[in-house]
């Protein structure tokens, strides 16, 4: 009764703490925005040619499985960070000295990400009675159709997913930056994984299942059909619609869909595992390997300082006019920030492709070996624009001169130096070819990177965004070759001068939002 | 070099004044705001520090506006805010250097000024270590040093002496005390004695209004025969807490030796004491809270 008591006050907690913050409202928004996309046509389920009628079981399963697609896969960003807010408030600490165990903390966690997938996820149950008789094919609302995929389809998933985002935030390396983009790619091939399993009740999304049940409709009613399935903003002919009243939930089809709560709650027993409780000693262990290396050859001046008489201490007067502070120092300041920190590995990768770009052929070198040399840093440029407020230095900062244009603007360049230094091979390799079409496309993709990452970090205060955002489109731009998102131009389509300009709207959004953020302190 | 402020004031909300009607004229030396929780004294030095913008009154520094125009104060201004943070990954001189570049110093000047800064703070031999495996007070110092970077003309400390331990404060409090013979300090604390032993002016805050602006002679003199010293049974002392304002107790073997402010004997058997500064701060906040 105690342990039951303690988590639901934990859940409660932080679901209070949570929806009743600004980014909450965002997640709100995105749900209203993706019913709304769906309620206009823009988001759809279609096989091949062919789309079911729009009622309760079509619509229901429809919009439950745009919300399994885009929850699962970003929702996941938008619960992640629970744990971290309670590391950073200090209320972690506080948890710690109570009698509370690492599973039940874990599982308070993992429900709480669960109550904000389920408020997110009643606007779109909500919103698809309305899309129904938006559309009038069929005014007959048939609650039990209408909303069972969204019981036995999505909140499974979404069960799963939460735990994932619990796990996630317990282990060390998966916590920040990193984590954010293996989720990512773990999502892309969970997909065709999980359809390839023999029960499609068994697979996360829930795809399978209603593909397969579609798909017999649809074989039945037009031989011609030959397979295909699409989900999302999905361009083409409909050219035949077909009644589909929704799929026979059986108690096996649901005793596997609901496994996923069984394999949420392993997950988080194993995050419990994994979850430090708040100690820092756990952290810290490497930084305490270092320190006592690092005495070995330092005395242990504390102490031997601590037991001298005070000293009576003078400053020299500093002779140095900085009435008019010049850029150069800080755009060289802020590239050491940047590059700091990083490991030998983190060089030794990003000089093999520099060198691999160079030796490659220049087709190799521009669709594959420059996307990875521009993936690579991916976490150096998320830091640009918030790494004042994430380190709490903000006031320091912005208490300096030029606080706006001179310190943006130098990060900025640090940024495009850094794109500029990881493509060196390409910029080369390019230059030998005499491809000047492809240098500026490169050029614009430099200052498109840093310009992304500054005005995702000023308006977000975080990187999260940017590690979102720009793999999002560096994964259909560059690598799945959608021109009008190619910054890198690995298509003869892409376009430099959009980038640029849209670069050049970007930083001015930045100057903006970094002048807001020193006007309101 | 001169700082005037006239009728200063902070509304966050509709009605709520985080500091109101503020006006001082600050000259050289060292200015100790002293205040209970919340009474304004960090919004009134983000004010300062060019960070939050006043929604009343100006601050002129060497007769420029600050609000219009805050390059020309931010140049020689230090600021140690009361809740700030470091880069983890740099260690102390680097991130000495990042700061002094943001704040506009030329290399040459930076190396020799941060390598006297370590020694004043005391942090020249954990100068390489990374500043995330710092404990608290030596952050701290890291940014006391920052402040100093830039041999600024107005100094503002924010709860400058919070994790130092008592040599770091002496320390400190002596560096402040040197460095106020020809700049302005504006020090914050909760720490009486850390006021008591540096300001030559003190200015009392509470809910947002300036109580009192004056030298902490003038105080202490306000205060002649109205502190109290009187021991008493220990089971007394709930009792007359809730009818004095007292100011300390030290245990004794025969009871409570207690200090109470009062305009009157509290007692027969209660003597005169010296008065200091806490005893001010309690009469005058207490005073103007009842």
């Amino acid at each position: 009764m105690k342990t039951l008591r303690i988590f639901y006050h934990l859940a409660r907690a932080d679901l209070y703490e949570r929806v009743r913050r600004y980014s909450f409202l965002i997640m709100l928004g995105l749900s209203a925005f993706l019913g709304y996309q769906t309620a206009i046509g823009n988001l759809t389920i279609r096989l091949d040619t062919y789309r079911g009628e729009f009622n309760s079981a079509w619509v229901g399963s429809m919009v439950a499985l745009i919300a399994s697609f885009f929850f699962g896969w970003f929702g996941f960003y938008l619960v992640k960070g629970s744990v971290m807010h309670d590391r950073k408030s200090g209320v972690g600490q506080i948890m710690a000295t109570t009698p509370i165990t690492r599973p039940l903390y874990t599982f308070g966690k993992w429900a709480s990400n669960m109550a904000v997938f389920m408020a997110m996820l009643l606007i779109l149950a909500i919103a698809s009675i309305g899309i129904q008789l938006l559309a009038g094919e069929n005014t007959n609302i048939d609650l039990i159709a209408l909303f069972a995929p969204f019981l036995f389809v999505t909140i499974p998933l979404l069960a799963f997913v939460s735990a994932i985002a619990v796990l996630f935030e317990t282990i060390g390396f998966l916590q920040g930056g990193l984590g954010n983009i293996i989720y990512f790619f773990l999502f892309i091939f969970i997909i065709p994984l999980g359809m390839s399993l023999e029960d499609p009740a068994l697979e996360p999304l829930g795809f399978s299942l209603l593909e397969n049940s579609m798909a017999k409709v649809v074989t039945a009613q037009f031989p011609s059909y030959q397979g295909g399935f699409v989900l999302g903003a999905a361009p083409g002919v409909i050219t035949d619609t077909f009644v589909w009243s929704g799929i026979d939930w059986t108690p096996s089809i649901i005793a596997a869909r609901f496994s996923f709560f069984g394999i949420g709650a392993i997950i988080a027993l194993l995050a419990a595992l994994f979850f430090d409780r708040f100690d820092p000693s756990r952290r810290k262990i490497k930084i305490a390997k270092k320190r006592k290396k690092d005495d070995i050859h330092q005395s242990p001046s504390e102490e031997i300082k601590l037991s001298e008489p005070v000293r009576a201490v003078r400053l020299l007067p500093l002779n140095t006019d900085v009435r008019h502070p010049s850029f150069f120092p800080v755009f060289r300041a802020e590239i050491k920030l940047l590059l700091k920190g990083q490991r030998w590995l983190w060089c030794a990768i990003a000089i093999g492709l520099i060198i691999a770009s160079l030796l490659s052929p220049s087709d190799i070198t521009r669709s594959i070996i420059l996307p990875m040399a521009w993936i690579w840093p991916i976490l150096l440029w998320s830091s640009l624009g918030n790494r004042e407020i994430r380190h709490n230095v903000s006031q320091m900062v912005f208490s300096s001169p030029s606080p706006v244009w001179r310190h943006i603007l130098a990060q900025w360049s640090a940024g495009f130096m850094l794109a500029i230094m990881v493509a060196s091979g390409t910029i080369l390799r390019l230059g030998l070819d005499g491809d000047l079409s492809g240098l500026l496309m490169l050029l614009s993709g430099a200052i498109f990177i840093p310009s992304l990452a500054i005005v995702s970090g000023v308006w977000s205060n975080g990187s999260k965004l940017f590690e979102i955002l720009y793999v999002l489109i560096w994964y259909l731009g560059p690598m799945n070759r959608i021109p009008a998102l190619d910054f890198i131009g690995s298509t003869p389509e892409s376009q430099p001068e959009v980038f640029m300009l849209a670069s050049v709207l970007l930083l001015a959004l930045a100057i903006a939002g970094r002048a807001r953020q020193v006007k309101n302190g | 070099m001169n700082l005037t402020i006239t009728n200063l004031g902070k509304e966050y909300q509709r009605d709520f004044w985080g500091l109101k009607d503020f006006t001082l004229d600050v000259q050289p030396g060292i200015l100790g705001l002293l205040g209970p929780n919340g009474a304004g004294k960090s919004t009134f030095m983000r004010m300062l520090a060019t960070i939050t913008k006043p929604t009343t009154g100006t601050i002129l520094w060497d007769n420029d506006d600050i609000v219009k125009n805050p390059d020309p104060l931010r140049a020689v201004l230090g600021y140690l805010p009361q809740d700030f943070g470091v880069y983890p990954n740099l260690n102390a001189i680097e991130f000495l250097e990042y700061m002094a570049a943001i704040k506009g110093l030329d290399s040459k000047s930076t190396k020799k000024r941060i390598d006297e800064l370590l020694q004043v703070t005391n942090l020249a031999d954990a100068a390489k270590r990374p500043l995330g495996g710092y404990s608290g007070g030596m952050k701290q110092r890291v940014g006391i040093a920052q402040a100093l970077l830039n041999d600024p003309q107005l100094l503002i400390v924010d709860e400058p002496t919070v994790g130092l331990d008592p040599e770091e404060r002496v320390r400190f409090r002596n560096l402040l005390s040197d460095l106020s013979e020809d700049r302005i300090v504006i020090l914050s604390t909760h720490i009486v004695s850390d006021i008591e032993s540096t300001a030559t002016r003190i200015v009392l805050v509470n809910k947002g209004q300036l109580l009192r602006d004056s030298a902490p002679e003038n105080l202490l003199k306000e205060l002649d025969g109205k502190v109290w010293k009187w021991t008493v049974p220990s089971a007394d002392l709930p009792a007359l807490k809730h009818k004095h304002i007292i100011s300390g107790a030290v245990r004794r073997r025969d009871g409570v030796e207690l200090r109470i402010v009062s305009e009157s004997s509290p007692h027969p058997q209660a003597a005169v004491a010296d008065p200091n500064l806490e005893d001010a701060y309690l009469l005058i906040v207490k005073g103007e809270q009842s």
